[in-house]
């Protein structure tokens, strides 16, 4: 029935009427007067006096206004039309309170901004899927244990699962990308270098970008290896060339070709630059080497897996009883691994950050609350005039949208900044937090929160006022519903206060963590000791005489440096995240007593290092190979082993360190404890032995700790000529301790920067919602202090009772707040140190704090209040 | 007796549709020519003549344009669309099964 050519038309009207209303309301009225006219024409015609027919034919007429109105609907454009005059009228009203608005829009705008800002970090981090293909059926497997959660998996259990499971039906083993000595391009480097069997990217579903896969009969045992490099590696490290194949890289005492570059994306394990193939053939089944990775068969899913291979294991462990430790499989997503240790700090962030929202909700609620009353008397008069409720509420809506629309622009722009910020703040340690951008889906996010708080601040204030306006009208004066609006904005306060109070509680407990942890003595010293860390190839240092001899003419160069007080060397630096230990014999006897942590020291390391000693002697010249060898033990290990006697010529044996596994030991001192493990990890029992007398461990690396007052940017490029003078295919990484330290509570202290300034920040929009609706109630309340003054009451009488009014609504806000914050803050557990979740100190502090500054807020309003001037005030009204 | 909304509705732009049969009109003709045509027993109020044209206009059943009148003034004339021709047809079909309906129940032959 309705051609195109009607519907092209009807579109272009409508268009019409939404953009140029004003020629057709003109159009309009031309054709009625037109109308009139002819009318009038027509009753003079008949004999009427031109008075006598124009009133006939007005009367006839009817209301034009009716007229006008209908015809304007049948354009249906009601809603669209509506909704232009109230953006219009929003507009009129928020330029005549300009400071209102600015302070709305900006409180979103910081309100939207940090939402949107996490919300990009956590959905980077956590919420996005991995960029493998049908990433969630990839999944990592361990041995389990009663004693271990997750174990790495032995070789050999790796194989004969690998041969047996059907639910996984592609497994790949591999080891974490650890920094490796790699010869071969140019200058020697440490890139990270991950060992992988030769299915690993087949499971992990991605192609080289360039060059080729592992082929077949590569990566087995004995059989030929070759690398393939991360994007980022081949552009740096082999400026991008097409002819890396021809490239063959030295890595530890193997020579491998590189085959192919991987796409940029590819980052597994975590840092890998370097993937190079690798096979075991080691038939020890507690010898746990392997990280496992594992693709889900069609129809199988994680529980099937882990019911399947708990079976395999346990049929293994039944035939090889103590030579296995394993009983069992854990089977977890690759996602869930990589976001186990963030997901804890992410989901705090979250949560902290809504609190955040909803404070700035709340504040901006009870801000259009008042605003909305102010306009309550011209809100009587529309619903007189016949407007709506749902009408009126729709008008303060529009109001409150357009400014949580601009606010939230504003907001996501800020977000851009913010996040980048975050990300530049945040600990390198979480997976993918490096790469975190905002994005379609973070800006989708943020107009959404927009929409949702301008709903939010809106409809609760929209909804209260024209309920009312019934009464209004029938007291024909403002202060009409005041009292029952006076009570909704108490409630608004408390419920900013209380949430105020959640957040700074949280953040008081980070902080006093974060000093605890920072007050903690590591048992080392921090200022003034630089860190060069070395790492020997493994060509030509394959024994210990030519590794002892390399160490003893560095340490002896670096002695002669200027500003360098001394010199020490430890195999593995506390803090540097990683520790050799194994079990022990005591005194001739041949069972294991328990574990020891081994690290192999130069004999000024203690003196250099600041650890100090508590009893017996350190190394000297005289522990020399070939004299009997003697150890320290630290004053854990003493509490752990040697309780009640003196630990002093005790004898230890350490099986599997190294070659020395069937020499006895005298122990002759014992040294304060080292936080080797990071600030807030205790102390574990641990043992030195002299490097003079076993020196392999340095061989797959060593850390010289220099004493100097001198920068370590300064030092650097000396010790590095120092060890090139020696040997020029060593790599040499310098730093220094108070960096190291920095690093291991970079986690810490992001969250608890972070935190803290979402708690600064409720704290200030609180004071200012404190502030806005007394500043608000003392307007209101003119005419009664007026009152009340002219009655003789004194100005502190005055000023008390706004203080009281303050009061009324903070003291139940700090009330609920202690309530809300004693149950969030058991969630904060994990991330806790020193103090607990109930710490008495930090509430009693936020309490101080919020009181503070509420009273601080009020002062001012308050002492408006006493400036009333009384016959003024009175006559206002 | 009430009669449904729509067929007031319907019969008042059935007529207005069947004044313009013959040619654009505007508005004042088109309630004095349904005027004169019933006899002086249809009066069309303009209150209800204007939004009529309107929602016609908007449903692509007449156009209107400016001209000039008899009386040499600026008047908006309206003409039929051939949506509204079809339109007309489907209306006045309605009508006559209404009024033969009516008729029968009244048991009195079709005119």
């Amino acid at each position: 029935m309705t051609s195109l050519e009607t519907v092209g038309r009807r579109f272009r009207r409508r268009l019409r009427s939404l953009f140029d209303s004003r020629s057709m309301e003109l159009e309009l009225d031309e054709e009625l007067a037109f109308h009139l006219a002819m009318e009038v024409d027509y009753h003079i015609r008949r004999g009427l006096g031109p008075a006598e027919a124009r009133r006939l034919a007005l009367r006839e007429f009817g209301g034009v206004m009716r007229i006008k109105e209908e015809s304007r609907q049948t354009r249906g454009v009601g809603v669209i039309d509506d909704t232009l005059r109230d953006l219009r009228f929003a507009w009129r009203s928020l330029r005549r309170t300009p400071v209102y608005a600015a302070v709305a829009i900006l409180t979103i705008a910081v309100g939207i901004g940090v939402t949107t800002a996490v919300f990009s970090v956590v959905d980077g981090v956590l919420l996005r899927p991995l960029p493998y293909p049908e990433a969630e059926r990839l999944v990592r497997l361990s041995e389990r244990s009663e004693k271990y959660e997750r174990m790495s998996f032995a070789g050999a259990n790796f194989r004969d699962v690998q041969a047996r499971t059907r639910t996984v039906p592609q497994l790949a083993a591999f080891y974490s990308a650890s920094p490796t000595t790699v010869l071969g391009i140019g200058e020697a480097m440490r890139p990270r270098v991950a060992s992988v069997t030769k299915e690993f990217f087949d499971v992990m579903g991605v192609a080289p970008l360039l060059g080729r896969a592992i082929a077949p009969g590569e990566g087995a045992v004995g059989g030929p290896h070759v690398a393939l490099v991360s994007h980022a590696f081949w552009k740096a490290a082999l400026s991008g060339d097409s002819s890396f194949s021809r490239v063959s890289l030295r890595i530890e005492d193997g020579i491998v070709p590189v085959v192919g570059v991987m796409p940029p994306g590819f980052n597994y394990p975590t840092g890998a630059d370097i993937w190079v193939t690798a096979a075991d053939d080691n038939p020890y089944r507690t010898a746990h080497n392997w990280l496992v990775i594992g693709r889900l068969g069609p129809g199988a899913t994680v529980a099937s897996a882990r019911t399947e291979i708990d079976g395999i294991l346990g049929a293994l462990k039944a035939t090889h009883g103590a030579e296995m430790d394993a009983e069992g499989v854990d089977v977890s997503t690759l996602h869930e691994t990589l976001t186990r240790t963030s997901r804890t700090t992410m989901l705090i962030l979250l949560g902290a950050v809504g609190l955040v929202l909803l404070v700035v909700c709340v504040n901006l609620a009870s801000g259009n609350l008042a605003r909305a009353e102010t306009r309550q008397r011209e809100l009587a008069v529309q619903t007189a005039l016949g407007a709506g409720r749902w009408r009126l509420v729709r008008q303060i809506l529009t109001e409150t949208l357009a400014l949580a629309l601009v606010g939230g622009a504003l907001g996501v722009a800020l977000s851009v900044v913010l996040t980048r910020t975050l990300v530049a703040l945040g600990p390198g340690t979480i997976p993918g937090f490096a790469t975190v951008d905002v994005d379609g889906r973070v800006l989708a996010f943020g107009f959404a929160i927009s929409l949702l708080t301008g709903l939010l601040i809106g409809l609760g204030p929209a909804l209260q006022v024209t309920g009312r306006l019934r009464d209004a009208i029938g007291s024909g004066s403002r202060s009409g519903s005041s009292r029952a609006h006076m009570r909704t904005r108490g409630v608004l306060i408390s419920a900013e206060v209380a949430l105020a109070f959640a957040l700074l509680a949280g953040a008081g407990l980070l902080i006093r963590s974060l000093a605890t942890v920072l007050g903690q003595d590591p048992g080392f010293r921090v200022e003034r000791v630089i860190t060069a860390d070395i790492a020997l190839p493994g060509i030509g240092y394959e024994d210990t005489t030519t590794i002892a001899r390399f160490y003893d003419r560095l340490l002896a160069d670096l002695r002669t440096v200027p500003r360098v007080e001394s010199v020490g060397m430890v195999n593995q630096i506390p803090l540097g995240g990683v520790s050799f230990g194994s079990r022990f014999m005591v005194d001739g006897g041949e069972d294991q007593v328990g574990d020891l942590g081994y690290r192999v020291v130069d004999s000024s390391y203690f003196r250099t290092f600041g650890v100090s000693l508590v009893q017996g002697r350190g190394f000297g010249a005289s522990d020399r190979s070939g004299a009997e060898h003697v150890t320290v033990v630290n004053r854990a290990a003493v509490a752990a082993y040697w309780p009640d006697t003196d630990p002093i010529g005790h004898r230890v044996r350490v099986p599997g360190m190294d070659q020395h596994g069937k020499e006895w030991m005298t122990i002759v001192g014992v040294v304060a404890d080292v936080h080797h493990g990071g600030l807030d990890q205790p102390a574990q029992p641990e043992m030195y032995v002299p490097y003079m007398q076993r020196p392999e461990r340095l061989g797959s690396g060593a850390t010289i700790v220099l004493a100097s007052a001198a920068p370590a940017a300064q030092l650097a490029g000396i010790i590095r000529d120092r060890v090139r003078a020696i040997d020029t295919n060593v790599p040499v990484k310098v730093s220094s301790m108070s960096e190291l330290l920095a690093g291991t509570v970079a986690s810490r202290r992001f969250s608890t920067l972070v935190l803290g300034a979402f708690g600064a920040l409720a704290l200030v929009l609180a004071a200012l919602g404190i502030y806005g609706v007394l500043a608000y109630s003392v307007a209101q309340r003119q005419r009664e202090i007026g009152v009340r003054m002219a009655l003789g009451a004194q100005q502190g009488a005055v000023r008390q009772l706004i203080l009281r009014d303050a009061m009324w609504a903070v003291v139940p806000g700090v009330v609920v707040g202690l309530g809300l914050a004693l149950v969030l803050a058991k969630l904060l557990q994990s991330l806790l140190y020193g103090v607990t979740s109930t710490d008495p100190l930090t509430y009693a502090g936020v309490i101080v704090v919020l009181l503070l500054v509420a009273t601080l807020a009020s002062w001012i309003p308050a002492r408006r209040a006493t400036r009333v001037d009384p016959m003024i005030a009175i006559r206002a009204e | 007796m009430t009669l449904p909304l729509d067929r007031v509705q319907g019969t008042l732009d059935m007529l207005i549709l069947q004044t313009l049969v013959a040619g654009a009109q505007h508005g004042w003709a088109i309630s004095h020519q349904i005027r004169d045509r019933s006899g002086d027993s249809l009066q069309v109020n303009q209150g209800a003549l204007y939004p009529a044209l309107h929602r016609l206009e908007d449903r692509g059943w007449v156009i209107a344009d400016w001209g000039i009148s008899d009386n040499n003034r600026r008047a908006r004339f309206y003409r039929l669309t051939r949506d509204g021709r079809a339109q007309l047809a489907t209306e006045t079909e309605s009508w006559l099964e209404f009024i033969r309906a009516v008729n029968r129940v009244m048991q009195i032959a079709p005119a």
